[in-house]
């Protein structure tokens, strides 16, 4: 009985046992590994330092030494989670957890995320350079894995009793597709079909303008665009839009983000460029990025690797650094099907029936009997949506077509980004780089700085993909992809900086269509103003700005509300909160109240305003937050204004008013429920859960960090920097980083959570950047020799 | 006397036996002792397998604990929605306790059948 698992408690005597169960897991030292390993395979000797927050610097003397240990030492700090983002890549997470993540590996499978991976392998197998990594690789990662004995598991093995699979090179393409998903699946196609069928398109283009008024656009507006763009026929009927109610499940939430700008010498007081990214995704413990060096005789490269891919996604070489903002557009369309019968084996595209493919997926469940699901693959894409994958059983078949489905070679970008020197080399590293697109902010010692917005965007009419397409007509495909030399770019602007937060990528000169609801317009303005306004910047300076909680939403909204509301009330504790608001400098500061106060009532009031948006029977998203504080101060007798239950026709000072009624009692009730003062901290909470949202005991809480979605700090309940890095790219280079984790994923060693306190401090570390195994040996915690046994 | 060196030499043994081999051979190595160390009653047989593993379990876990400042302990023990770490080193030391127990009573109850029939 000990030795099996009860319900959710691991076999009690295998864990419990203090020579091999978890006991072995707790770490009294930095690291514990053995300083002479000799994997096989390795052609000559490697050897890696480790500097005092556990980052390995590996030098080896050609390329597939290094990705070998560099696999091996990624897995000895990180392989559970590896392994468990590929399971949740592949849509097999109910292996590991049972049926309770069913849904969610349905919707990976019908994704056609393993398809696309498998498809993706196939063409990096055609590329030599790429094989050599990953299949180098990948033997160190299992050269590891087959090291392990029970003893040496990670915990979360231990704790749900499983035992780690041997890694293959189909892991890696799909921890990259698993990264894409995260960025380019953001769409409201089914949201936008629905708010036309029931508003009307003149009303729909009011509640969500392409082009909303004050935003500031990725490349400088009024910037000049001189190539000839690829012509595209938008088809002159286009109605009969289907009606979809809900979504089977979820769209990714909008607070994924991130901010990178480059300031040139001319704006720096060292004079030499500087380069600053912070990366916002979900806040998960072990953190999604592993810091490493990487020295070979090609190259010298310090950067975060996403654990389960060898390449250096961002960082900074000898030469130049680079950082990545997620630049979103509608990457995702729906195509309406039609079959001929119930066997749907044949559909019905430009007048003819085409045959499906049916692919029949078996999701296995721990402790019960395997799932399956029978997935249609039209040349759309796969059908995500049918009567078996509804929420209601409603009828209707959706095929998907996604970017991330083409099979792409985003390593050999990685590899010769890491490798080049000037722009030039960069621009075209990154020509390879197609999913998932992102503004990629460069800076070179030479002075040069730039930002490309990157990626494989096709080309689309005007109001393409906003909505749901129909899958009969051929006129309703993509009709190619906007070729990659226009791409939005621009290098040494006069203004002095570049920079990015996820806003729209360039002004109505840009000739082709670039659309999504999902743009940002608060941090990137915020940046903008900054950057600016300052000249002699210094790494401080920069350091300041990733931490600026400063919100122009609230300078937008909060002053216009405060005009409207009623200030007679004779009760101490509402002047008290109207006194906070009203002396409250717009920064969302984790120890101060207001921030509170601020969010409950614009919340409440946006709510309000929105109130026809709110219904489960029909999937709506409503307008968002920046343009609704346009249209409340602006358009003063929109129908949205009025409340639809109450008979009188409600104006802007009735719902302030209302809405903050309903604020106090909101205020007391949280003060009731929590033992804790109302402080944005506390009300917040942003916490950094592990992976397994049943092991709180392995995630952190109510951390004492400001901001929110809408400043450059972007710290939210579950989302946040991932990571922060500066670079001053003076002689020598130097660069300061930290993020919210550490490099070990065990939850029994320091170095777990080692920079989550900088980081909730806004503090830095300096990163050691080395060009020999054998200089700053003060700074060196652990050696470790990689023998090749050639 | 033959108690003490029983329990001596389980937890002994049990040590060197896990370190090569999974956890059960803790129940092993119990089940042997009491074959070759006879014991005067079951009782006397659970006492040895029990304070043996039990004694073993309880050092080991208080020491690893005590060496890194129970980082991992108090984690786990809050899965296991224990206030402090000292409970889960109680129950990691009697979880092997009973193990070695049951494990020693099988051992004395087999010397018993098959070596020491009277009749």
């Amino acid at each position: 009985m000990l030795n099996t698992k009860l319900g959710s408690l691991p076999p009690l005597g295998k864990f419990l046992d203090p020579v091999n169960g978890f006991w072995q897991n707790a770490e009294s030292s930095d690291i514990q590994a053995s300083q002479h390993v000799k994997p096989k395979g390795l052609k000559q000797n490697v050897e890696v330092r480790y500097d005092q927050h556990l980052i390995p610097h590996i030098f080896a003397r050609n390329t597939s030494d290094l990705n070998l240990v560099s696999g091996y030492i990624t897995a000895y700090h990180r392989l559970w989670q590896m392994e468990f983002q590929t399971h949740d890549a592949a849509g097999r997470l109910s292996e590991i957890v049972g049926e309770v993540t069913l849904n969610r590996d349905r919707a990976k499978r019908r994704q056609g995320m393993v398809t696309a991976a498998k498809f993706t392998l196939e063409e990096w197998e055609k590329d030599p350079e790429i094989m050599e990594a990953i299949n180098a690789y990948t033997i160190g990662v299992n050269d590891y894995i087959h090291s392990l004995r029970y003893r040496d598991l990670p915990i979360e093995y231990k704790l749900l009793n499983y035992q780690p699979e041997p890694w293959t090179k189909l892991k890696c393409s799909l921890l990259l597709k698993y990264m894409a998903a995260m960025l380019t699946l953001s769409e409201s196609d089914i949201e936008n079909t629905n708010a036309v069928k029931l508003f009307g398109i003149e009303q729909f283009n009011t509640l969500f303008p392409e082009f909303p008024d004050g935003i500031d656009p990725v490349m400088p507006s009024g910037t000049q665009w001189d190539f000839k763009s690829v012509e595209v026929k938008k088809p002159v009927d286009f109605d009969s839009l289907p009606w979809v109610k809900t979504r089977a499940y979820p769209h990714p939430p909008k607070m994924l983000g991130s901010n990178n700008w480059a300031v040139s010498g001319q704006k720096t007081k060292s004079g030499n460029p500087m380069l600053a990214n912070d990366m916002h995704l979900g806040l998960n413990l072990p953190c999604i990025w592993f810091q490493m060096q990487y020295n070979t005789p090609d190259i010298n490269v310090f950067g975060h690797t996403i654990p389960g891919v060898p390449m250096i996604v961002t960082g900074f070489n000898d030469s130049i650094a680079w950082g990545f903002t997620n630049a979103y557009r509608d990457l995702v369309d729906w195509y309406k099907i039609k079959f001929r019968d119930d066997s749907r084996n044949e559909y019905l595209f430009d007048g003819k029936w085409l045959a499906t493919n049916k692919i029949v997926e078996e999701i296995k469940i721990r402790d019960k009997a395997s799932f399956y699901d029978t997935i249609v693959y039209t040349h759309h894409g796969p059908i995500v949506y049918d009567q078996n994958f509804s929420k209601d059983g409603e009828k209707l078949n959706l095929a998907m077509k996604w970017v991330a489905q083409n099979a792409t070679s985003e390593p050999i970008a990685f590899i010769n980004m890491s490798k080049a020197h000037n722009y030039k080399e960069f621009s075209q590293a990154i020509k390879d780089f197609e999913c998932p697109p992102q503004n990629m902010a460069f800076a070179c010692v030479d002075g040069d700085i730039a930002l490309n917005i990157q990626g494989k965007y096709p080309v689309k009419w005007p109001g393409q993909g906003k909505f749901i397409l129909d899958g009969l007509r051929k006129d309703h495909e993509w009709q190619g992809y906007i070729p990659v030399e226009q791409n939005p770019h621009i290098l040494n602007p006069e203004r002095g900086f570049v920079s990015s937060a996820n806003q729209i990528p360039a002004d109505q000169l840009y000739p082709y269509y670039a659309y999504t609801n999902f743009f940002e317009n608060n941090r990137n303005r915020r940046i903008n103003h900054v950057l600016r306004a300052k000249n002699d910047i210094t790494k401080q300076d920069m350091m300041d700005l990733q931490n600026d909680v400063y919100s122009l939403r609230a300078e937008d909204i909060l002053p216009f509300m405060l005009e409207k509301v009623d200030h007679t009330s004779s009760d101490q504790s509402v002047q008290d909160i109207l006194t906070t608001l009203q002396n409250w400098n717009y920064e969302f500061q984790y120890s101060e109240k207001a921030p509170s106060y601020f969010t409950i009532w614009w919340e409440t009031l946006y709510n309000s305003i929105w109130d026809e948006f709110n219904t489960d029977s029909i999937a709506l998203d409503k307008p968002n937050r920046y343009n609704t504080i346009r249209l409340l101060k602006t358009s003063k007798d929109s129908p949205f204004i009025d409340i639809r239950e109450t008979p009188e026709k409600e104006t802007a000072t009735d719902l302030v008013n209302a809405s903050f009624i309903k604020t106090l009692d909101q205020i007391k009730a949280w003060e009731n429920s929590h033992s804790e003062e109302i402080t944005w901290q506390f009300y917040k909470n942003t916490s950094i859960n592990h992976f397994m949202p049943s092991l709180s005991s392995f995630s952190y809480e109510n951390l004492a960090i400001g901001g929110n979605g809408t400043t450059p700090n972007a710290a939210t309940g579950r989302w946040g920097p991932s990571q922060r890095l500066i670079v001053d790219l003076g002689t020598p280079i130097r660069a300061w980083s930290t993020y919210p984790g550490g490099q070990s994923g065990n939850p029994g060693n320091k170095h777990y959570d080692h920079f989550i306190p900088s980081w909730t401090k806004g503090e830095y570390f300096p990163v050691l950047f080395m060009h020999h195994p054998d200089e700053a040996k003060d700074k060196i915690i652990f050696r470790q020799h990689f023998e090749s046994t050639l | 006397m033959k108690t003490i060196l029983r329990i001596i030499s389980i937890a002994v043994l049990a040590l060197i036996a896990e370190s090569f081999l999974p956890w059960w051979s803790i129940a092993i190595v119990s089940f042997a002792i009491l074959v070759v160390i006879p014991a005067s009653s079951s009782w006397n047989a659970l006492l040895s397998g029990f304070a043996g593993i039990f004694l073993l379990w309880l050092a080991l876990s208080w020491k690893i604990d005590f060496e890194t400042a129970s980082i991992l302990t108090e984690k786990v023990a809050n899965i296991f929605q224990l206030d402090k770490p000292v409970y889960l080193i109680v129950i990691t030391a009697l979880t092997g306790g009973l193990t070695g127990a049951f494990a020693a009573w099988c051992g004395h109850s087999f010397r018993k059948a098959f070596f020491e029939t009277t009749t």
